[in-house]
């Protein structure tokens, strides 16, 4: 019988989150920890899980329409 | 949810994105293991093509550099295919800092005789950011990032590489060879990418369709001139929308021996060439970028705006057709 347990993946659910984790796992990972902060930002105001680091790199550009 | 505007427009690439992305794949060629899930970085595959092998629809592959290696930078072995059926996948490198590429995740053929790419794409939306392709200098029609496209079996459109370092390819233009080899460029984005000692960096064909947009964006060709023979050339008998924006040219022109021009457009396209610029000296700007030009063929249908090279004797420096 197959048991799926719900909850929070290990690794995260959204970009930043797996990219601040990796980093503690790996001690590196694609996003740099001010890209990351960013891309949470921009996560937050986005409802998305996954941001493009080009949409990350122009975050300070991203206003409320 | 709100809008979110960027220069008014919706932020509707990470929205999409968003509702796409659906699970994380992690590679360590040191520590892992293709027997392992692969699904969490202490049980991550051994190498990226066994991460395919168990990538869904708009998975992540996160690929961490190899360290084992006595000199600075060791490779992964690996020939790679993403089957049509595995769109928007994504594998990207964790390098020790973005902004150092050389200690990034990179990646060489298997095949000593250089005859098979090394990441053959035949799905769409396919995104690589912070890798370095490596070809092994070895001569041969071939390249290192081929994406098919024959509107069947292998549809292409929208691939991304992002902040890629792409080296050592010596698959030449008129065949198949090239550092990142499209048969059909639509909707293809190549930013931020450090090309180096290629015989032909970017090349574009229209196999299947006309070329539909393509942004070259942010890119370095470098290399002894030698060693390279075209940066960016098209074998298209049709295209719209090609823009090679903010690009250097570095080092010298090509001078392999064949085509020796950093750009070799085909007549029957259209797009523009903006802001770039051209390690060469001129006494005049005229016709270096044009139909025979000294530093690239060009045709008419592209035009060139705001292109600078060293001058001798003017003072601005501007490309004129």
């Amino acid at each position: 019988m197959l048991i799926i347990i719900k909850g929070k993946p290990r690794m995260g659910r959204t970009r930043s989150e797996i990219e601040t984790n990796l980093r503690k796992e790996w001690g590196c990972s694609r996003l740099t920890p001010e890209q990351t902060d960013k891309c949470k930002f921009v996560e937050k105001r986005t409802e998305a899980r996954w941001i493009d680091q080009d949409i990350i790199n122009i975050a300070h550009k991203i206003k409320r329409g | 949810m709100p809008d979110y505007k960027l220069g008014g427009w919706n932020v509707v690439g990470a929205l999409a994105r968003s509702a796409i992305f659906s699970n994380v794949l992690f590679v360590d060629g040191d520590y892992g293991s293709n027997d392992n899930p692969g699904d969490l970085p202490n049980l991550a595959c051994a190498s990226i093509s066994g991460a395919v092998a168990k990538a869904g629809r708009g998975d992540v592959i996160y690929v961490r550099p190899k360290m084992t290696a006595a000199s600075a930078q060791s490779y992964y072995l690996d020939n790679i295919t993403v089957p049509i059926t595995l769109p928007n996948l994504s594998i990207l490198g964790c390098g020790a800092d973005v902004d150092r590429p050389y200690l990034g995740p990179a990646i060489k053929t298997t095949v000593a005789a250089n005859t098979t790419p090394v990441l053959t794409i035949k799905a769409s939306s396919f995104v690589t950011e912070g890798m370095e392709w490596t070809g092994t200098s070895q001569t041969g029609d071939i390249s290192v990032i081929y994406l098919s496209n024959d509107g069947t079996l292998a549809q292409t459109a929208g691939f991304v590489a992002r902040n890629c370092t792409i080296r050592n390819v010596k698959g030449h233009a008129a065949g198949t060879g090239g550092g990142i080899h499209f048969e059909t460029p639509i909707f293809a984005k190549v930013q931020n990418c450090l090309f180096k000692d290629n015989l032909a960096s970017i090349v574009m064909r229209s196999t299947y369709a006309a070329i539909n947009t393509i942004l070259i964006e942010n890119c370095s060709f470098n290399g002894a001139n030698t060693t390279r023979d075209v940066d960016i050339y098209s074998t298209a008998d049709a295209g719209t929308g090609i823009l090679i924006k903010d690009c250097n040219f570095n080092d010298a022109l090509p001078n392999h021996g064949v085509l020796n021009r950093f750009l070799y457009l085909s007549a029957g396209i259209s797009g523009m060439i903006s802001h770039c610029k051209f390690a060469a000296t001129s006494a005049t700007g005229d016709t270096l970028l044009a139909a025979n030009g000294a530093l690239g063929y060009v045709p008419t249908t592209v035009f060139t705006v705001g292109c600078t090279y060293e001058s001798s004797t003017e003072a601005s420096a501007f490309i004129t057709r």
